[in-house]
């Protein structure tokens, strides 16, 4: 039976890892945002235990992806735009002034909706943050893009070929790229923002099999639109609505028992 | 009622590919004339032509019914009145290139088509390309050597003898050009020395004045040697000019007149009428090459234009050099940092402004900013004793002052160029980077700017475009009609900022305008507009070639 159409029951995460709780990573407090004068997000808060998949969904426009783009403070690139709150990644308040947002995106990586790899070549891409943070010894370099290209599942499909330019991969290839360049700057956060979009299913079905094993070693937030990707891969889930947090918690309660009639309407596809 | 325009407009037809189509006719028309005539009257000047027999079938003018005269027919009009309006004044007029511009005032005539008429090719007439007389249309009647010894025209080693005397006294004239260009120059160099040091002696107080008598004794020394020296030079020029002189060439022109000139005096013979294609191939590709390589002689109308060449190729290299930085990094700063507010947007709009203003504008600018203020600035500091002598360095005009003013001019087309191709990069790869942990300043560096390459290399191609072919600000800062030295050449420090050089743009407009005898100057002034175009064309070309070798480094199709 084809994945997309089983039941969410048949689908959810795998029945051998029982989920225990963990420590709290990213603790948001009270956040707020503004584009301009338009306000996307509205006093959320939030606390994401370390090392465990954690599915943001909701319909288009309800502020999921910008709360992920808070977390490395993406969003500084955007004019005009606010905030209110405080997010603490590791105990750190990252928007302290003090604290420099190079060392932050080193620590959160993050991996983007569309594949956007370097115009350069393979190995170029997946080395490129070691590069910039002044890592020029070769032998180091060629042994970290070999793990990450490893942890991305994609060394042996590119191992001979590491200096031809990025864009001879596929698709799926591309985007397994963008996240061994994530990997390679070895972060302990990685977002996805949407990371399987463009994707067909069997690259897609690669991509959530990469992030099942890369969970044991980092903590991963997913944005997502596809209600079986977020069943599959996460262990907790949070829905939002109109830049509000409606319900946050284990997956298989959001999806099997909402608390909330909102949540229960969405997960069952009766709106979004 | 006026339904049938309405409907022509509104209708689902394809009639408007008629209307662009047209505009694409009119323009590829207009690009191909520029280019065959540009191209024929251009390279014409080289071929050599048969030279004709004339007889005046009337008294026409100063010419008598029965005189004959050697031209080639230049040109024909009809209902035009070149000619001085005579009995014999027809509406049908041809004009004749008779060259022999020593003998007559000039080397074209009109003349009233039923006037003359073509009786022969003749096989023993001469074309005679001097030094500075212009091309000589004559009937070689024998070589007379310095010892009394002739070689009569029609004797069988004749040919041999001329041909092998005429390459002879290229190595010789190639030979004096060497010492002047090399021991003279030093030896002039060496007295403007001692001049200086002279001054400075003057100016300084510091000196005491035994002292002084010590440097002064030493100065005049110097100066002796440098004399005895020159005077040793000068006497070997003389002598190698007296060997160049050794033949004389006696010849028969029009009107049976009989005239020698030293064939010292000739660059190049030949027999066109005698010739067949491929011997006419040879004296073209000679011809041509010499028009490359060497310096122009008789103000400009003869010899090459190898200084415009080496003038126009430093100044526009040099410009780019200058342009690209500035241009580039302004742009990278109007794009990734300006904030969007109205200053910013002034200052945008000023700068795709400035694209348009006229480059005379540029000229006076340059001339008053870079040539007095800076140049003159930089001579009071650094070359002072020069300038105590009046002998302005940076001063005046010279090649870096025109590239600089060049440069000003391609500014915003670099600027507008690199910003489009700014834009152009995808926002994604710029947020991968900055995800990545990189600095504003490392993304643009590694990322925006290599990505951005292919376009802010068109921006400069269209920047060189421009600046190799501008005339008018040049004028102003450093070109010159004949410049005595090129820009780059074998003397210390090699490349020489402060010379004024020649420029292919101003040549033209020097031979077409200025040149004493305008009409004969026409074909060279063709020739270097073909050069001209030539010469950008392979700019650009180049300047593709690479832009297109990044473009396939990495393929961009997938954004």
């Amino acid at each position: 039976m084809p994945i997309e159409s089983q039941p969410i029951e048949n689908i959810l995460n795998r029945a051998e890892d029982t989920y225990e709780e963990k420590a709290t990573q990213i603790e948001i407090e009270n956040l707020s945002f503004w584009y301009g004068s338009n306000k996307v997000l509205h006093h959320l808060n939030l606390s994401i235990p370390e090392k465990t998949v954690t599915a943001f969904i909701g319909p288009s426009g309800c502020g999921k992806s910008t709360l992920l783009r808070c977390m490395n403070r993406m969003n500084d690139m955007i004019e005009n735009s606010r905030y209110e709150g405080s997010i603490k990644v590791m105990g750190q308040d990252i928007f302290d002034p003090k604290l420099h947002v190079i060392e932050l995106r080193k620590r959160v990586g993050m991996v983007f909706q569309k594949s956007n790899p370097f115009p350069k070549s393979i190995y170029e891409n997946v080395i490129y943050g070691l590069k910039i943070a002044g890592l020029g010894e070769k032998s180091a370099l060629d042994e970290v893009a070999e793990r990450s290209l490893r942890n991305a599942a994609l060394w042996d499909e590119v191992k001979d070929r590491l200096h031809e330019s990025a864009f001879t991969l596929s698709g799926g290839q591309m985007q397994r790229l963008c996240i061994a360049r994530a990997l390679a700057i070895e972060p302990d956060i990685i977002l996805m923002d949407e990371p399987c979009s463009s994707l067909d299913p069997i690259a897609t079905a690669n991509i959530e099999e990469l992030i099942y094993q890369l969970k044991s070693r980092y903590t991963i937030i997913i944005v997502t639109h596809n209600m079986q990707q977020a069943a599959r891969v996460s262990d907790k889930t949070a829905f939002f609505y109109l830049g509000e947090l409606i319900e946050y918690d284990l997956t298989e309660n959001i999806f099997m028992k909402p608390k909330d009639e909102k949540t229960e309407d969405y997960v069952s596809g009766r709106f979004g | 009622m006026n339904s049938w325009y309405k409907k022509l407009l509104s209708d689902q037809g394809e009639k408007f590919v008629w209307l662009s189509a047209m505009g694409l006719t009119v323009g590829i028309i207009m690009i191909t004339s520029l280019i065959v005539l540009v191209l024929v009257r251009g390279l014409t000047v080289f071929w050599p032509k048969d030279i004709t027999y004339f007889e005046f079938t009337a008294d026409y003018d100063n010419w008598q019914r029965g005189d004959i005269l050697a031209g080639i027919v230049a040109d024909r009009e009809t209902d035009v009145h070149h000619s001085i309006q005579s009995d014999a004044a027809a509406d049908t007029e041809l004009k004749l290139y008779i060259a022999n511009r020593i003998y007559n005032n000039s080397q074209f005539i009109w003349v009233p088509e039923n006037a003359v008429r073509m009786i022969s090719k003749p096989d023993n007439i001469f074309s005679v390309h001097t030094l500075d007389m212009g091309e000589l249309f004559v009937k070689p009647l024998k070589l007379v050597y310095n010892n009394g010894t002739e070689v009569l025209s029609n004797s069988p080693g004749f040919q041999k003898q001329l041909s092998q005397s005429l390459r002879e006294n290229n190595a010789l004239r190639e030979e004096i050009s060497r010492i002047e260009r090399g021991a003279l120059s030093r030896i002039n160099k060496e007295l403007l020395d001692i001049q200086l040091e002279l001054r400075r002696l003057e100016l300084d107080q510091d000196f005491s004045e035994a002292e002084i008598e010590r440097i002064r004794s030493e100065l005049s020394e110097r100066l002796i040697l440098a004399n005895q020296q020159n005077e040793r030079i000068q006497q070997q020029i003389l002598e190698l000019r007296e060997s160049l002189n050794r033949i004389r060439f006696e010849f028969e022109v029009q009107h049976d007149r009989q005239d020698s000139i030293s064939l010292g005096d000739i660059v190049q013979i030949y027999n066109p009428n005698r010739m067949n294609p491929v011997q006419k191939l040879g004296v073209f590709i000679v011809s041509l090459w010499d028009f490359l390589s060497e310096f122009p002689r008789a103000a400009n109308m003869e010899g090459g234009i190898f200084p415009t060449i080496v003038g126009t190729f430093v100044m526009t290299v040099l410009m780019s050099i200058l342009v690209t930085p500035v241009g580039v990094m302004a742009a990278v700063y109007l794009h990734e940092y300006a904030r969007n507010n109205l200053f910013f947007r002034l200052i945008r709009t000023s700068v795709s402004n400035l694209a348009g203003v006229p480059s005379i504008v540029f000229g006076v600018f340059g001339l008053s900013f870079f040539v007095y203020f800076l140049g003159g600035g930089i001579d009071n500091i650094f070359f002072q004793d020069k300038a105590a002598l009046n002998i302005p360095t940076f001063g005046t005009g010279g090649i870096l002052w025109a590239s600089f003013t060049l440069a000003l001019m391609t500014t915003p087309v670099v600027i507008v160029a690199t910003e489009e191709a700014l834009s152009s990069v995808p926002s994604g790869i710029k947020e991968a980077s900055a995800a990545c942990g990189a600095s504003k300043w490392q993304t643009i560096r590694k990322i925006l700017l290599p990505a951005a390459r292919p376009g802010i290399l068109t921006g400069l191609i269209l920047a060189t475009a421009r600046g190799a072919g501008e005339v008018a600000p040049l004028m102003f800062v450093g070109v010159i009609k004949l410049a005595p030295s090129l820009p780059i050449d074998g003397e210390f420090p090699f490349v020489h900022l402060d010379r004024k050089f020649m420029h292919m743009g101003f040549h033209i407009f020097d031979l077409a305008f200025q040149s004493p005898d305008s009409e004969a100057a026409l074909p060279m002034a063709f020739a270097t507009t073909l050069l001209l175009l030539l010469l950008v064309i392979l700019m650009n070309f180049v300047a593709i070639l690479f832009r297109n070798r990044l473009r396939h480094a990495y393929d961009q199709d997938t954004f």
